[in-house]
């Protein structure tokens, strides 16, 4: 039933997809030509060779046609190269650096706001809750070029951005790998101080619901140690950040404008703006398609994922 | 299954700290493997590479990589000559309407394979004659080339169809010369070129790394020898501050495009190892477009008001603080040096003139102070202009509130790129702010005749991709035809000086003001760029040298020198200009020591004692609160 709605959901998205960018006002064509100076005989051809002149059916049929079959298309941008090919180049940066991000922000918040939530009234707790607030409230640009001037170009521990050393030749694969990490080190903390915020201030307040609970009571009087304790009380309040943290997943392949712009680090996010602006039509189909995909699978996964953590929780009629 | 999950967490978290421990030392292990013992050159530009195909590619950035592996047959100076480059001389024939090249002897392609007329002739049937024609004839060339022929080895022949003023620029400057043994292989129209793109330029391709940079070697073979530096790093950057901020860490030692802001000229100037300089020949004009088929645009008299109400200076000073100078009414600017006209200049702002004509055309002010048109409807406009840019918002309201001082209405709507050009395309708008980079390196022809024509201005409703002032006059359109036509350089510069006239007495488009072609880069490491061409050109690249005085001065004056006798000696029937309009570079360092980097500082210091003094005052008020 749940797979079958996301099926039903799948395919709405498939022609909103298609529908969407088309109904923004512009031709791409002429934006290309307008930005790089075309003379307009290369517009009429575009025009020609991209279909915008043919009926809305046929144009459908193309791009359902190119969504399942092969390589998406041809991107108005960055003709001749095929819409799979631009986005095989930056999938796997977005997925590593989002991947990452994804994983300390979950990490950090949770650990903090369990923290927090264990200890609560007491000074960590004020110092976690007030930092965490302070930190969310800082706008998220703003803070990464404080860290990037701060860190990298003040005081040059980090680089300036991009994903790696550019022009490098590397003598081993560790290299390389070094090389990713500190090119990653920057972006990974930024994101994971604007971001972990909410995670920790849901955690604790999770934790400080459950600890009120009736077995938690129990358990002091039974004389259970105070880790068994927690641990049952984390286990339980584990539920809403993960379920946070799922919808967090679900962007992944959208990436991060902002990061990737400031960082310089290769990525969809970027590629999506500038294809919004460009009205690259291929580009966002396949972009949004994959978007919408990885959102659907992402919610599923945390479906089941509830069910693991909490045996309370089954789909399904068997009893 | 029970999971433990609180040990879980720790470990995982164990495992974060390692990474992060890995990541603070690599800087330490990275050391020997970043700078390679060879003379590397950086370069940053932004981060828009469509393709390697020069016949098809669009974007920029990508267009300067493609220009330092292709050449063309002559290079385009800024002061407007033609010099000799694949070519080692060149000859018009105004009467047989032929153009003749001779190539350099011994000119080989990177691949090794030597570089000969057929090359030409290959590269030039592939976009007159060939199937990929209509996609390769961007310029519809096909109308005056009649065809190319090969006189020997290294001598090729253009025979012109009828005359065509701008035939040396595309023939010479625009075009580069394709290796036959490779592009005879594939699809022109659909070849990427990204794995080994073989040309014959100073710099062969080396690799691509999406997302962070190009990297370019040294041409052993380049008929003018082998650049200087053995390696050309193109940096790719996805934001202009952070371009900047490289370039003053010195991870960068230039810039590509003139994208230096003239906010932060100040803050890089005051590192004695940078420099700034203002590129000659070019500029980026910023302009106003009236739709001339709508009332009451379509009143010269009216354009003319709006052209006194404005204050081109005060823009310049307040937007531009100063780096850039109040544009010609006549369109083309002082940049394009000895095509410029100048008799021709810009209205001063006067407020009275500008009232008088309004007068005169009956349109009175209302009881609101604006103006009203004999059938009554209010003189309120909108000024359209695209989103993002804060220049272009700014100088429309600078401009919108100016306007309101002759009893003129308008506001400034800030659309995205797309929807501002479909809307100015069909003609759905009052006035465009739009922007125009100009260059002496591209033939006049190009920013004129698509824009004035009125071939080029279909009605309203149908869209006009360049005259979309929709300015129609029979008198410019016998003049650009004339202009297209006339082989005499002397002859035809008499007629783009009366296109000024015409264009600075009709307005069918108000010009506002030039902006300086910015551009900066690093003197520590490098020396012996070339301003006057610009720092990261073709010309200067080849001679930029690692910092060792004697040698540099050395290959820059043989280069120079070479260039210089070459032109001197052959017979170029085609003008060459002696005088060149120099735009003098700005007085900078206007504001005192300390400036925006202070600020700066100050600010964080200020923040972060703010933010750590809430803190603590929020754990002092909580603790009280919970031990009461």
């Amino acid at each position: 039933m749940r797979a079958l709605r996301s099926l039903i959901i799948f395919f709405v998205i498939i022609i909103l997809n298609f529908i969407l960018p088309r109904v923004m006002p512009g031709n791409p064509a002429s934006i290309l030509a307008n930005e790089h100076q075309l003379p307009p005989d290369t517009v009429r051809i575009l025009i020609k060779e991209w279909m915008l002149d043919a009926p809305l059916y046929e144009q459908f049929i193309a791009y359902v046609r190119s969504l399942f079959t092969g390589n998406w298309g041809y991107s108005y941008q960055y003709y001749p190269r095929t819409v799979l090919e631009i986005v095989m180049e930056r999938l796997p940066w977005t997925l590593l650096l989002q991947g990452t991000t994804t994983v300390t922000v979950g990490l950090t918040g949770i650990f903090l706001g369990m923290i927090a939530g264990w200890k609560r009234g007491k000074a960590v707790d004020s110092v976690i809750t007030i930092s965490a607030v302070v930190v969310y409230a800082i706008p998220y640009y703003w803070l990464a070029l404080l860290l990037q001037y701060l860190l990298s170009y003040k005081l040059g521990i980090f680089p300036l951005g991009h994903a790696l050393t550019p022009g490098a030749t590397y003598h081993s694969i560790l290299d390389y790998i070094a090389d990713v990490l500190w090119h990653m080190a920057l972006p990974v903390i930024a994101v994971t101080l604007t971001a972990y915020a909410s995670y920790a201030l849901v955690m604790r307040n999770a934790m400080i619901d459950l600890l009120g609970e009736d077995f938690v009571f129990l358990s002091r009087a039974v004389g259970l140690p105070e880790d068994k304790i927690m641990r049952g009380v984390v286990r339980n309040a584990l539920l809403p950040p993960i379920t946070m943290l799922a919808i967090r997943a679900g962007h992944i392949i959208g990436g991060s404008i902002i990061t990737e712009t400031i960082f310089s680090y290769p990525g969809l996010g970027y590629l999506i703006y500038q294809s919004i602006i460009y009205k690259d039509y291929p580009v966002l189909n396949a972009a949004f398609f994959m978007l919408s995909t990885t959102v659907i699978l992402a919610n599923l996964i945390a479906d089941f994922i509830y069910v693991l953590l909490d045996p309370r929780i089954r789909y399904g009629d068997k009893r | 299954m029970r999971v433990d999950s609180l040990k879980g967490l720790n470990r995982l978290y164990a495992l974060a700290i390692i990474i992060s421990l890995i990541t603070s030392i690599a800087p330490y292990t990275l050391n020997d493997i970043v700078r390679a013992q060879i003379t590397e050159l950086r370069i940053g530009m932004p981060d828009q590479i469509d393709n390697f195909n020069p016949l098809i590619g669009t974007f920029a950035a990508a267009g300067f990589i493609r220009s330092l592996i292709y050449d063309t047959l002559l290079y385009v100076y800024t002061n407007g000559t033609y010099g000799p480059w694949l070519a080692e001389s060149y000859s018009v024939d105004q009467g047989k309407l032929a153009l003749m090249f001779k190539l350099r002897p011994n000119l080989k392609w990177h691949d090794g394979a030597p570089l000969t007329s057929s090359d030409v002739i290959f590269t030039f049937d592939l976009i007159l004659r060939s199937n990929y024609s209509d996609k390769l004839d961007k310029w519809g060339l096909r109308k005056y080339i009649a065809n190319v022929t090969a006189v020997d080895d290294r001598t090729v022949v253009f025979q012109l169809s009828q005359p065509f003023a701008p035939a040396l620029f595309y023939i010479g400057a625009l075009i580069p010369i394709l290796p036959k043994h490779i592009w005879s292989q594939v699809d022109p129209t659909t070849f990427k070129n990204m794995d080994n793109p073989v040309g014959s330029g100073p710099f062969k391709f080396y690799r691509y790394t999406p997302g962070v940079s190009i990297e370019l070697v040294a041409n052993p073979d380049f008929f003018l020898g082998r650049p200087s530096v053995d390696k050309i790093t193109v940096v790719l950057f996805k934001s202009t501050d952070t371009l900047m901020l490289a370039l003053q860490k010195g991870d960068i030692d230039a810039i590509t495009a003139a994208t230096v802001a003239p906010e932060l000229v100040p803050l890089l100037i005051r590192d004695p190892n940078i420099r700034v300089v203002t590129l000659e020949g070019s500029g980026i004009i910023r302009w106003i477009g009236f739709n001339n088929d709508r009332y009451p645009f379509n009143i010269r008299e009216f354009r003319e008001a709006i052209a006194y109400a404005i204050d081109k200076e005060a823009i310049v000073k307040t937007v531009m603080l100063g780096y850039g100078y109040p544009a010609s009414d006549g369109w083309i600017q002082p940049v394009f040096g000895i095509w410029y006209n100048p008799n021709v200049t810009y209205r001063k702002q006067n407020i009275t003139r500008s009232n008088e004509i309004l007068d005169s055309l009956g349109f009175k002010p209302g009881p609101d102070g604006i103006r009203v048109t004999p059938n009554g409807t209010r003189l309120s406009f909108t000024i359209l202009t695209i989103s993002g840019i804060t220049e272009f918002e700014r100088s429309a309201e600078l401009v919108a509130s100016q306007l309101r001082k002759v009893g003129i209405e308008a506001k400034v709507v800030a659309q995205a790129l797309g929807t501002v050009d479909q809307l100015e395309g069909v003609g759905d708008f009052h006035m465009g702010f739009m922007g125009l980079g100009m260059s002496i390196t591209t033939d006049l022809d190009w920013y004129l005749y698509e824009r004035f024509h009125s071939s080029q201005a279909p009605p309203i409703g149908v869209y006009a991709p360049r005259n979309w002032a929709r300015y129609r006059n029979p008198d410019m359109d016998r003049l650009l035809d004339l202009e297209r036509t006339t082989m005499d350089p002397k002859v035809r510069r008499e007629i783009i000086y009366e296109i000024q006239n015409l264009i600075a007495r009709d307005l069918p488009v108000l010009t506002l003001y030039v902006k300086y072609s910015l551009t900066a880069y690093r003197t520590d490491r490098f020396a012996g760029w070339n301003e006057t061409e610009g720092p990261t050109t073709k010309v200067s690249l080849i001679v930029v040298s690692l910092k060792k005085p004697l040698i540099i001065t050395e290959t820059a004056t043989k280069v120079l020198t070479q260039v210089q006798t070459i032109v001197g000696t052959q017979t170029i029937q085609t003008m060459v200009p002696t005088t060149i309009v120099v735009v003098s570079t700005p007085s900078v360092a206007t504001s005192p020591a300390g400036g925006a980097e202070l600020v700066f500082n100050s600010w964080v210091t200020l923040a972060i004692v703010i933010i750590a003094g809430i803190i603590l005052i929020m754990i002092m008020s909580r603790r009280r609160v919970s031990s009461s």
